[in-house]
């Protein structure tokens, strides 16, 4: 248990742990050639003063570059916050600072602390880093004008009282605390980022200014200052390059994702395309057809009028399913959850445009099946009703069952004589006087009965009534 | 004089019954060209419409399951019939083809009946239908798109068996992950082949692969 504790800890907090073993070795090492090698010792000390604030601008490149990605203005105001750090800690080793100027603690450095507040609160307010607020310019700016005023402010050289000093660096503590304690609040990218980049920069600008910039002797706290600011140093720029690559990895699955979207889009609207082909070249014949019986009825034999007439019909209900059902359920045929009403609705509604009498009983009911098969069996059992008992009124109502909904569609008309009900549903099957191929019960029964519905009629003592049996959703 | 035979070639049969209706009604003698079982291919028509010895032919391109109306074009027309092509296809490039191979016109399906009752009228008495501009238009968009079909074609010749697998699995709309599952390969294997499959073609995305692919009317070579 305890060890299973452990384990947990060390892989969360797995980076501070190397972190502090780091740091630990970089001491030991430094000791160790602090003791045998004063030269070597002096090398490094310098080293860390170059190194740090090289390390604070490449932090800045790569969290521009993460805001450039995902456009966080977090990451935009905590690369324009690295920027002035950056700037204002300049290399003093390599710069030709006087030594005054590095040590002096004055009014500069409590308004770079202010700026750094400012932006870390624009960073949690998300302030879109915009116009002249570009992170970039800020960053440039402000750390130039902040070295400018260091500049006077030691050329003015006025004396600063102990009490004064201790009170800004207390200041500057509590500061580097609260801008940690946001940093880790903020919302970007993952918790332990945030802690591997905020404690370890507060903590190495803390020690950064405890690097000696004069010649002379080396203490054991310099020492100490100087590798913990080298591996805070080290820590910054791996985190920083950890946060890029994770934006990088961001985007690259967002492309990919869009990508296979794309393609799927491209692969419907290839289908939708040939869908359209196929009904434009439908709509073609129905136009045709219909313009002959409108324009040229007298003409036309009663053959080919009845002919046409039954064709365009059945013309009409393939174009509707061909339009109804959307481009997938199409090509992957197969049963689905449908509404009943809207079904059956859109057919009695095209029918009523045909002068037919229907009263429709909506249910409510949800159906599992194929769309296609119920289209094409209601359609068929309006039709027929329309052709056997012209002028008739036409009911569609459904019962349900425990398992089932039975969709009855029934008229008022001649009704069926018996020796025809027995042969309904054979192929071929019709009237003597139909002008009907005879299929279409027969085709429609099958079509059903292949999804889990079947299509029955039973004798009534006045007109007929079908009735379609259709799985009911669970 | 005798009657002018026309023959109609058309699979939606609510569209050619009523162009047969319809100029049946001009006076011409026309026939109805049973298509016979689906997969028949359209080759295997050709006598029975010469045996009719038409005088004009109506042509659909999309003959459903038969396929392409344009191969019967030319021996059509060498056979002395004049080929009057009525299509639902917008493409102008399967116009200029018919074009080339002999059609003396390309209406679309849209077209008016009485309009395409004209055209055949001006083509019984031997008077041109289309003009020479839009003749040469239709031809040049013809060979535009089959000089490119060609390129396509020598691209997608390079391929390898698996590339050209994972290539067919894109044209049905599948992605990485269900085309790994499915040849129990790993992702990666074919995002690789995915990666060759693009260099190959010559093009940027899976996107325009699964383009090109269609457009040469490219099918995966048979297992």
């Amino acid at each position: 248990m305890a060890l299973k504790a452990v384990k947990a800890f060390a892989l969360r907090w797995r980076f501070t742990v190397t972190l502090a073993i780091a740091t630990a070795v970089a001491m030991v090492g430094l000791l160790v050639v602090w003791t045998r090698h004063d030269r070597l010792a002096h090398a490094l000390v310098d080293a860390a003063q170059l190194w740090f604030p090289l390390a604070l601008f490449c932090g800045a490149a790569l969290l521009l570059s993460r805001w450039l990605f995902l456009d966080e203005p977090e990451c935009a105001w905590l690369g324009c916050i690295l920027i002035l750090l950056a700037i204002y800690l300049r290399p003093k080793a390599y710069m030709a600072v006087s030594g005054a100027e590095g040590t002096i603690i004055g009014i500069p450095d409590v308004g770079v602390i202010l700026t750094v507040l400012w932006i870390t609160h624009c960073s949690t307010r998300q302030v879109p880093p915009r116009g002249w607020r570009n992170p970039i310019l800020l960053g440039i700016v402000s750390g130039l004008g902040f070295s400018a005023a260091r500049y006077v402010w030691v050329s003015l050289a006025p004396e600063t009282p102990p009490a004064y000093v201790l009170g800004e660096f207390a200041f500057f503590v509590i500061v580097a605390i609260y801008c940690a304690h946001q940093v880790v609040r903020m919302d970007f990218s993952q918790p332990e980022f945030r802690w591997q980049y905020a404690v370890p920069l507060a903590i190495g600008l803390g020690c950064h200014h405890f690097l000696p910039v004069t010649e002379g002797s080396l203490g054991a706290f310099e020492l100490i200052s100087t590798a913990v600011s080298l591996v805070s140093a080290i820590c910054l720029v791996s985190t920083t390059l950890a946060l890029l690559q994770e934006a990088y990895l961001q985007h690259h699955m967002q492309l990919a994702e869009l990508g296979e979207r794309v393609s799927e889009a491209e692969v419907r609207l290839h289908r939708d395309e040939e869908l359209r082909h196929e009904a434009r070249a439908t709509v073609a014949g129905i136009t045709n057809a219909s313009q002959l019986l409108i324009d040229r009825t007298a003409a036309l034999e009663k053959r080919q009028a009845s002919q046409l007439r039954s064709m365009l019909e059945s013309e009409m209900v393939r174009l509707q399913t061909l339009l109804a059902a959307p481009a997938e359920t199409r090509t992957e045929i197969g049963d689905q959850d449908l509404d009943l009403d809207q079904v059956v609705s859109g057919l009695v509604v095209s029918l009523r445009a045909q002068g037919m009498q229907i009263d429709h009983q909506p249910s409510g009911v949800l159906v599992h099946t194929d769309p296609e098969a119920l289209t094409t069996t209601v359609h068929v059992l309006l039709c027929n009703a329309k052709r056997h008992a012209p002028g008739a009124r036409i009911t569609v109502w459904t019962t349900i069952t425990a398992e089932h909904a039975v969709l009855h569609v029934s008229d008022d008309g001649p009704g069926l004589p018996q020796e025809v009900a027995e042969l309904l549903f054979t192929r071929g099957a019709k009237a003597p006087d139909s002008p009907g191929q005879g299929i279409g019960l027969y085709s429609a029964r099958k079509a059903i009965r292949a999804h889990g519905g079947d299509l029955t009629t039973h004798p009534q003592p006045a007109g007929t009534d079908f009735a379609v049996t259709i799985p009911r959703v669970a | 004089m005798p009657r002018t035979r026309v023959t109609v070639i058309e699979d939606h049969l609510l569209f050619a019954e009523s162009l047969v209706i319809a100029l049946e009604l001009e006076g011409y003698d026309v026939r109805l060209m049973p298509l016979g079982e689906p997969g028949r291919s359209v080759g295997t028509l050709l006598p029975a419409i010469l045996r009719s010895n038409p005088r004009i032919v109506l042509l659909d391109l999309d003959l459903g399951l038969h396929g392409n109306g344009v191969r019967l074009v030319e021996p059509l027309t060498r056979a002395g019939a004049a080929v009057i092509v009525v299509t639902g296809s917008v493409e102008r490039s399967r116009w200029g083809e018919a074009m080339a191979h002999g059609a003396r016109r390309v209406m679309p399906k849209s077209s008016p009946l009485n309009e395409i009752a004209a055209t055949i009228r001006r083509v019984s008495q031997g008077l041109p239908v289309t003009s020479l501009e839009e003749r040469t238009e239709l031809m040049r968009v013809w060979h535009a798109e089959q000089a490119s079909v060609r390129d396509a074609r020598a691209r997608l010749e390079r391929l390898t068996r698996r590339e050209s697998e994972v290539l067919a699995h894109f044209l049905e709309g599948r992605q990485v992950r269900e085309i790994a599952a499915l040849s129990v390969v790993s992702e990666a294997t074919v995002r690789t082949q995915a990666k060759a499959i693009l260099s190959k073609l010559g093009v940027s995305s899976q996107l325009a692969a699964v383009g090109m692919a269609r457009q040469a009317g490219w099918a995966p070579p048979s297992r």
